[in-house]
């Protein structure tokens, strides 16, 4: 990596670390730590393949897939980073405006994590954002059929954080 | 009632402040990750030097059987660790900025191919490095002292157990890995 593209990094970095950081805090039902550690995997990936990155895409595309697969095949590799015990809210808990934002982004990750590892994708990125056309990119799949799933996705996670299920 | 886009909308409000710091420990991450590589090289030539030179001055004043024993152990070995710096390389030419699907499709490909290296090839390597040691016992007999040859045969018996166990270890470990990349896309 030369200077350039090392101030190149650095930008993006700056740029999207809260986007990449609520990605990865996505996949481990918001635990804050084991995100910093995915996230600085993500980037390290990002830094050694800087080069490889062919313009085809916008550079935030081709990071979240980065993003995307890094922080999933650590998931699969690493036990460290799979939580002891999944901490899901009692359905009988009524979740209410006065609920402080804390116990609403607990009861948001605890939705999220019961979904597919590839819907969870789909609606981090959603959550994120991120436009439908590119979202199809990253997931691969065709945009049509994303429309239509991240339509289910949306109205089971609305559901399941109003505490109905899922 | 919160409707997907309130949720939307206090998603992206959490914010961090950027950790200046990690950019640093990212970029000397990077580096020891760079010379990992070339040390963990350097050590497999260094080692493969030291045991070819080995093999050409035993051969020269042992028996024939020592001689191929020996070389059925050390190429054994040789051939593990070339085929596991061979698979390493597959794994670091997946391209990472590949949609998820096809990442996923690929990785399911590279942990199929490592079962197979795990539940076939790696027994018949173990098979082939213990006939070595078997046809050096012999000369072993002749050379080493009473104790030391007692030793070489016992201490060979937990070593034997030891790798035993650390072919069914990668191929749990690996099974677990293949179990969860199909689970991804079912519905949990």
């Amino acid at each position: 990596m030369n200077k350039y593209s090392k101030i190149d990094f650095e930008k993006l970095y700056r740029e999207q670390y809260n986007k990449v950081l609520r990605l990865c805090m996505g996949y481990v039902q918001g635990d804050e730590h084991v995100a910093k550690d995915l996230l600085q995997e993500v980037f390290i990936k990002v830094w050694q393949h800087w080069d490889s990155f062919k313009g085809g895409s916008q550079r935030s595309t081709w990071l979240y897939r980065i993003t995307v697969n890094t922080c999933l095949q650590q998931l699969r590799t690493h036990q460290k980073y799979i939580k002891t015990s999944i901490e899901i809210l009692d359905k009988d808990t009524t979740v209410s405006e006065s609920i402080d934002k804390e116990q609403q982004f607990k009861s948001l990750y605890s939705c999220i994590y019961q979904l597919t590892k590839e819907n969870q994708s789909i609606i981090l990125l959603e959550l994120e954002g991120i436009p439908q056309k590119e979202i199809a990119l990253i997931i691969g799949i065709e945009h049509n059929a994303l429309r239509t799933r991240l339509n289910r996705i949306k109205t089971q996670l609305t559901k399941c954080v109003n505490n109905e299920n899922i | 009632m919160k409707t997907f886009e309130e949720i939307q909308n206090s998603w992206s409000q959490n914010k961090e402040p950027i950790d200046e710091a990690l950019l640093p420990t990212i970029s000397n991450r990077v580096n020891r990750l760079k010379n990992k590589n070339r040390i963990t090289i350097a050590v497999l030539i260094a080692t493969v030097a030291v045991l070819v030179a080995y093999l050409i001055w035993v051969g020269y004043t042992a028996p024939v059987s020592f001689y191929v024993g020996l070389f059925l152990m050390v190429g054994s070995i040789a051939y593990r660790v070339i085929a596991e710096l061979f698979s390493t390389q597959k794994l670091a030419k997946i391209a990472l900025d590949n949609s998820y699907n096809n990442y996923k499709s690929a990785i399911e490909k590279y942990y199929r191919s490592r079962l197979i290296l795990h539940k076939v090839l790696t027994p018949i390597i173990l098979v082939v490095y213990w006939l070595g040691f078997i046809m050096l016992i012999p000369t072993f007999k002749e050379n080493l002292s009473h104790f030391w040859f007692n030793y070489t045969w016992i201490s060979s018996i937990p070593i034997a157990i030891a790798m035993l166990f650390f072919i069914r270890y990668h191929i749990k470990k690996e099974q677990v890995i293949l179990d969860k990349l199909y689970k991804e896309t079912s519905i949990s």
